[in-house]
């Protein structure tokens, strides 16, 4: 997280997943900068992603009713969205983001790490977050440097 | 001979229906746990057939009804503790679904998970870990 206030570098940091706990049934969010801003989630701290609005998505999202005609067939998957984003807490017992009942810990939201020692990791980072508003940059992974050789 | 047979299949019948009355009664008003390292997942069974589970993997509270037949404990999920701060339809509600859990060698398992979907109950293909099981705590 980088704060206008802070010409250092990131004012926190923290690793987590961007994807869903199913790729096929839930959508995942498209690399873009969207606005964001700090909100609650299921009792802690969280940043809401284009104030839940609808968003772009990498490969369809069957789990929005939005994305269904009216005969009940798929939309085509580059007008699908997916809405109510938010950046949350991940899987406090397991790395993984289903619990161990199949409910998933992402339906196409982004989260902070999953497995032991996750929750106190992610209440430290998000709780530097509180009053943020500013963008969430969901960029793809940098390539790795490529020597040329002449 | 006829008398015998009657009285045997008396006896079956009673010590089944007891054996059921002792199981229903073991799960009432009780608190079965499964450890993770950091933290623990719940089931608390009260006596108006409503449940609580905790699962400490999403920190989140559900509630529901539940029966009993032998073994096997039938529960429906119906709400979560955080559904309120979201939109009716919202897809972080707590969703409908049903489950069923055994209660095996003084453990509970779950069996199977049913989800309510285009108004139907269907029953998932999620796959339980052998190892997700609840142990009488209380």
């Amino acid at each position: 997280m980088y704060l206008e206030s802070n010409k250092e570098g990131p004012t926190a940091s923290i690793d987590g997943n961007t994807i869903p706990a199913d790729v096929d049934k839930y959508g995942t969010l498209a690399e873009g900068v969207y606005p964001a801003e700090y909100s609650i989630y299921k009792g802690d701290g969280a940043l809401l992603i284009n104030k839940g609005g609808d968003l772009p998505t990498v490969k369809g999202n069957p789990n929005n009713k939005d994305n269904y005609n009216s005969d009940g067939s798929l939309k085509p998957v580059g007008e699908h969205v997916i809405d109510e984003v938010f950046f949350h807490k991940g899987n406090y017992a397991r790395e993984s983001l289903s619990t161990s009942k199949g409910s998933p810990i992402s339906a196409g939201c982004q989260t902070g790490g999953c497995g032991q020692g996750s929750l106190p990791k992610f209440r430290k980072f998000i709780k530097k977050t509180e009053g943020f508003k500013g963008n969430y940059y969901l960029r793809p992974k940098p390539n790795k440097k490529t020597s040329t050789k002449q | 001979m006829k008398k015998l047979k009657s009285y045997i299949l008396f006896a079956i019948l009673i010590i089944t229906m007891v054996s059921c009355v002792n199981k229903k009664t073991d799960l009432l008003n009780t608190k079965w746990v499964h450890n993770f390292e950091e933290c623990k997942d719940y089931f608390e069974f009260k006596d108006n057939l409503e449940y609580n589970y905790y699962s400490c993997e999403s920190d989140e509270l559900s509630y529901g009804t539940y029966f009993l037949v032998n073994d096997t404990i039938n529960i429906e999920q119906l709400a979560g503790e955080f559904d309120m701060n979201f939109e009716a339809n919202s897809r972080h509600r707590t969703p409908k679904e049903r489950y069923k859990l055994l209660i095996d060698e003084g453990f509970i398992r779950y069996l199977e998970k049913w989800e309510f979907k285009n108004e139907k109950w269907q029953k998932s293909d999620f796959i339980f870990d052998e190892n997700y099981t609840f142990k009488k705590e209380h």
